[in-house]
């Protein structure tokens, strides 16, 4: 049992080029998308910056390709703290108040999210 | 099968269960879903000396679904995920075990937790979410399981000094 060996310079390339290769899968950013209650509220793009309103619980700020949440009535402030989302497919989750803010990918359509 | 083998296997597996169980209540850093830090995994990198392939695949089957008995994960999509993760990670880290002194034990840990978890997020996002998008976490996960990879590469080198080279001989 040793801690290091000849060879293992290759097995670190080999995942750190299969890391790198994985990169270029992120695909480009389209619509903001928010869910209340399970249905789609309302779409807004990702390119504008702006602050919006959901009903009367919540703001969400766009700036710079990312969005956040930045007032919440829950008790807990989880959407808040989860902070700046750039990334398509990665939620934000209120769950008081049963609202889901997620950037969409530009070519597909995703029709549910397993968490 | 011997008296000396199921008696190493009981003993780490049972080991490996517990580890499975304490680990589910470490926090863990990154906001993804089903995360764990993999401690556990230690007791695949002891049971390499005496195992051939058919022992890690018994027992990396065995060791994941008696944890997951006891945290009450069994037959899950998550149990489906982290057992065929863990059998093709097993695998090949013997198999790459088994090639004297070409690589240390940090890098085949290493390489068991990235295959790991690429296999969990292949099933995921193949069978189950149908959705190429969660292969974006990979590079969280690989980074944690790095982490808890090598800090079980040391323990397991520590161990094996402490212990001797005696009893883990069938």
């Amino acid at each position: 049992m040793k801690l290091f060996g000849k060879f293992d310079i290759f097995l670190y390339l080999i995942i750190f080029s299969f890391l790198f290769c994985l990169f270029f899968l992120r695909e480009a950013p389209g619509d903001v998308r928010v869910y209340v209650d399970g249905d789609l509220y309302m779409i807004v793009s990702l390119t504008e910056n702006a602050v919006y309103e959901i009903e009367d619980f919540m703001k969400i700020e766009i700036s710079d390709s990312r969005v956040r949440v930045t007032d919440s009535t829950c008790p807990d402030k989880l959407c808040i703290k989860a902070g700046w989302v750039d990334t398509p497919g990665i939620p934000i989750v209120c769950v008081p108040n049963k609202t889901m803010v997620m950037i969409e990918g530009k070519d597909q359509e995703i029709d549910v999210i397993t968490q | 099968m011997n008296t000396r083998k199921i008696a190493l296997f009981s003993l780490l597996i049972s080991f490996g269960s517990v580890l499975y169980i304490i680990e589910t209540f470490i926090p863990f850093p990154a906001p993804i879903p089903g995360g764990r830090w993999g401690f556990s995994n230690m007791t695949i990198l002891l049971a390499l000396q005496f195992c051939d392939y058919k022992d890690i695949i018994f027992f990396s089957i065995l060791k994941n679904s008696i944890g997951s008995l006891l945290t009450g994960k069994f037959a899950t999509v998550g149990y489906l995920m982290g057992i065929s993760g863990l059998v093709a990670a097993s695998v090949f880290m013997l198999f790459l075990y088994r090639r004297k002194n070409k690589f240390g034990l940090i890098s085949i840990s290493i390489t068991g937790a990235a295959l790991n978890n690429f296999i969990q997020l292949l099933i995921a996002s193949s069978l189950i979410v149908k959705n190429s998008n969660v292969l974006v976490l990979y590079p969280y996960y690989l980074i944690i399981g790095s982490i808890s990879a090598v800090a079980n590469a040391f323990i397991v080198v520590f161990i094996y000094e402490r212990t001797g080279e005696g009893i883990w001989k069938i």
